[in-house]
């Protein structure tokens, strides 16, 4: 399997489909997670890193996910690959272009993604389309708990998943929820949208996350807390009232646009 | 307010200079700026933004104080003064060695929360005592392979496995 064997698809999470997908593109839920007894990265030398590298991708080729899994050599890939892998969603740009032993792990249909050796040693994710985090939630917790069936994960009982970075430590959980804002953004209301969501903690992204621009006026809508808070909290409060909301203020501003406002849509 | 020099868009960069003591303000637009060569930062990399938090702990004296900045983690070798510089930490004994100073920067960064809440792993995950342990035997097998020690290192790697069991 190859990934040349995908190029011709159109990712599954991204083909319109899903609850709320005129407005919720894709919904988005990572873990990240570190091996027991290995330093993080940055302290690890390239072959701590081959170590960990061919331990987690062993168990995670071996995992029954329903689909047919398959691994991509992040360092020795030709740019166009890495490239691609980023413009998919599958990698992080981080991820793409760092340094020594790294892998991503991809079921064939492009909802599941493993990142061996990112900032993490490894930052699993589960994609689908429209607005589907419980499902995501579902199905990552399970994939997990498979893995932690054959490794030992660094967690303590009082600061949870150990992570490199502590913003990241506790349950390693991002949620995020890619929004197709055009209206919003063109009747002015954007930044209140911004606002709203740093009042509550979260963080707003381009398409390709951190550091990227808002393209299409499509944004990326993301937790930040991470600990001290469980899982299951963390997504209802997405599904019960963040994204609701937010879509109901899309929705009226579009009404608002075919109504009051044509003019902002004529030529 | 317009920009200073296109007259066209919006001025959303705002410069203040001061020059021998003359104080000159310019304000233009972000097309401009970048046409000056002036770069504008929009998002803070997430290691400034840690260590801003860090390093704004008021009276948290003993952060400030240069031999807990200088204290290594004796698994890693990694040090706060490192912490600062990279954002990212050496590895998960640094929590439990580093708690005190970490403690400011987790609470912020977590809306006042300290302790976990969510997931715990399905079977029990090895205690924090063998996580150290396993974290020095890595590191001195470092050592050892750097001096080509290679006998050495073989016994080290045997205990690792010994231990993983």
């Amino acid at each position: 399997m190859k990934l040349t064997d995908i190029s011709g698809d159109i990712n599954e999470w991204f083909d319109g489909s899903g609850p709320m997908s005129d407005i919720v593109v894709s919904s988005r839920i990572r873990l990240a997670r570190n091996l027991a007894g290995h330093k993080f990265l940055s302290r690890c030398s390239n072959a701590e890193k081959s170590e960990i590298l061919k331990k987690l991708k062993n168990v995670l080729m071996s995992l029954d996910l329903g689909d047919k899994v398959f691994y991509v050599s992040v360092d020795k890939a030709p740019a166009l690959s890495k490239n691609f892998l980023v413009e998919r969603h599958l990698i992080s740009r981080h991820h793409a272009f760092g340094k020594g032993p790294r892998g991503v792990v991809l079921a064939r249909r492009e909802f599941f993604t493993a990142m061996i050796n990112e900032e993490d040693h490894l930052r699993i994710q589960v994609l689908k389309a429209g607005c589907q985090l419980s499902q995501c939630a579902k199905q990552i917790n399970e994939i997990d708990d498979m893995i932690e069936q054959k490794i030992d994960y660094a967690f303590s009982p009082r600061f949870g998943y150990l992570t490199a970075c502590p913003t990241n430590v506790g349950t390693g959980i991002r949620v995020s929820v890619m929004l197709h804002l055009p209206a919003l953004k063109m009747t002015g209301q954007i930044e209140k949208f911004f606002n709203a969501a740093k009042d509550m903690s979260l963080a707003v992204r381009g398409l390709f996350g951190e550091g990227t621009e808002a393209a299409s006026d499509l944004y990326q809508l993301s937790n930040q807390v991470t600990l001290g808070v469980s899982e299951s909290r963390i997504v209802s409060q997405f599904e019960d009232s963040i994204i609701p909301e937010i879509v109901e203020y899309e929705n009226a501003a579009r009404s608002r646009l075919l109504t009051s406002e044509t003019h902002i849509l004529d030529d | 307010m317009r920009c200073q020099i296109c007259n066209n868009k919006d001025a959303t960069i705002h410069l203040t200079e001061i020059t021998d003591g003359v104080r000159s303000e310019m304000h233009i637009c972000e097309q401009c700026a970048a046409e000056q060569g002036i770069a504008v930062k929009s998002h803070i990399p997430i290691n400034e933004l840690l260590s801003s938090l860090l390093a704004a702990q008021p009276g948290d004296d003993e952060l400030s104080d240069p031999d807990e900045l200088q204290t290594a983690c004796p698994t890693c070798g990694f040090t706060l003064e490192q912490f600062r510089k990279e954002g990212v930490l050496g590895c998960p004994n640094d929590y439990e060695l580093f708690a005190k100073s970490l403690q400011p920067l987790i609470e912020k960064a977590h809306c006042g929360k300290i302790t976990h809440c969510g997931k715990l792993p399905s079977r029990t995950p090895l205690d924090t005592r063998k996580q150290a342990e396993l974290l020095s035997l890595r590191q001195r097998l470092d050592a050892a392979v750097q001096n080509e020690d290679y006998e050495l290192a073989a016994q080290l790697r045997d205990k690792i496995t010994e231990n993983e069991k």
